[in-house]
């Protein structure tokens, strides 16, 4: 008895010390239900704007009204109907719905982590079309448009085999990880500081993060993707940035996407 | 003393100078190489710094302009930083579990 008992518990030390996305994800959500218990999980999709009242009032304003990313959707409508050369099209690669942002990033055993930005490539290579860079405007409308007819899907990736959770484990260590000579990781503001302001901006939980891209930023005056912000993020603490789609954002991009497993897309939405 | 000898030691000094600068410069480029070395070790483990970057371009350009005093301030800065950020992964590899929410 006593020794069965011994070995319940070295085992269920053992799996606390390696918990799977899973685990990872429940302790996600409860984090921040503990620090905003105002706040249902899914309110956090709209990031700071759920956590501070009048900048909400001003964004639904916005939103309201004819939203910045509103001529990117449809130039990214036009792209998709457009179709290929060769007399494909995208729909033929996703399945003939473009409403399949929820299932991205997802793993693939010779690419690895796939977003769907390196899936609108694949699928115009497969087409003999050339690759677009990732900050194109094409490919920031074709993105914009597919999160659009994604609307209200719930997130829904998948971490399928051991070579998956590594790359999910590669982005959960870089999430954590301090970087830059300010000495800041993702966490550091989005995590343990998340609703304190930073000067005049409040910061958003990194619950949600994910639902709601490629975002118009008043910052940047365009419609932009996911990557970009990690990439401004970075320099923002003075780390030397990655590469858009670079290994090490698709693996974080998966990690965080990970963690809003079941929350509903509104992307493109506006940011500051 | 004569004009001969003032001629012998203006040309001395000159000279000494010359080499002055000249060792300067030779420092500033193995500092250069030093910070340039410490930077890519430190850039391929995915931890450089912005500053570290902007250090070294700024040396290496003062270096080609014969500014060799300020360029080895500046390799010398872009070396700490890069110190600074190894000593950052280094810490790194192991302290971010310690955030994980459990």
């Amino acid at each position: 008895m006593k020794h069965s008992l011994t070995l319940t518990l070295l085992v269920s030390l053992s799996l606390s010390a390696v918990a799977g996305p899973e685990e990872d994800r429940a302790a996600f959500v409860q984090f921040f239900e503990k620090r905003f218990p105002g706040l249902a999980v899914e309110d956090h999709i709209d990031g700071a704007y759920a956590l501070d009242e009048d900048k909400r009032k001003q964004w639904e304003a916005l939103e309201a009204g004819f939203p910045p990313y509103e001529d990117t959707v449809f130039d990214g409508e036009a792209l998709w109907d457009e179709g290929f050369a060769n007399g494909g099209s995208y729909a033929d690669c996703f399945g003939g719905s473009p409403a399949v942002k929820q299932k991205y990033p997802l793993w693939d055993a010779l690419q690895g982590v796939v977003t769907l930005e390196v899936a609108i490539n694949n699928c115009r290579q497969a087409n003999g079309e050339a690759a677009l860079d990732y900050l194109d405007y094409d490919m920031v409308a074709l993105s914009a448009y597919v999160a659009f007819e994604s609307r209200d899907e719930l997130i829904n990736v998948d971490v399928p085999d051991a070579n998956a959770l590594a790359a999910y484990e590669e982005g959960k260590a870089f999430y954590y990880q301090r970087r830059g000579q300010l000495n800041f990781a993702c966490s550091s503001c989005h995590l343990e500081m998340a609703g304190n302001k930073l000067r005049s901006e409040r910061l958003s939980a990194a619950l949600g993060h994910v639902t709601h891209w490629p975002s118009y930023r008043a910052k940047w005056d365009e419609v932009g993707p996911l990557h970009k912000r990690f990439m401004e993020c970075n320099d923002q603490v003075k780390a030397k940035a990655f590469e858009l789609q670079s290994q090490e954002y698709r693996n974080l991009e998966y990690f965080l996407t990970y963690m809003s497993n079941g929350l509903p897309l509104n992307g493109p939405t506006t940011r500051k | 003393m004569t004009p001969k000898l003032v001629g012998l030691a203006i040309l001395g000094c000159a000279l000494t100078n010359v080499n002055v600068f000249a060792d300067e410069c030779d420092d500033a480029e193995a500092l250069i190489e030093k910070a340039q070395s410490a930077y890519e070790t430190v850039d391929a483990k995915g931890f450089a710094w912005v500053p570290t970057e902007t250090y070294l371009a700024d040396a290496k350009t003062e270096n080609s302009a014969g500014a060799c005093a300020e360029a080895i301030v500046r390799a010398q800065r872009a070396l700490d930083t890069a110190n600074a950020a190894m000593r950052q992964a280094e810490v790194e590899a192991a302290a971010w579990q310690s955030r994980v929410p459990e």
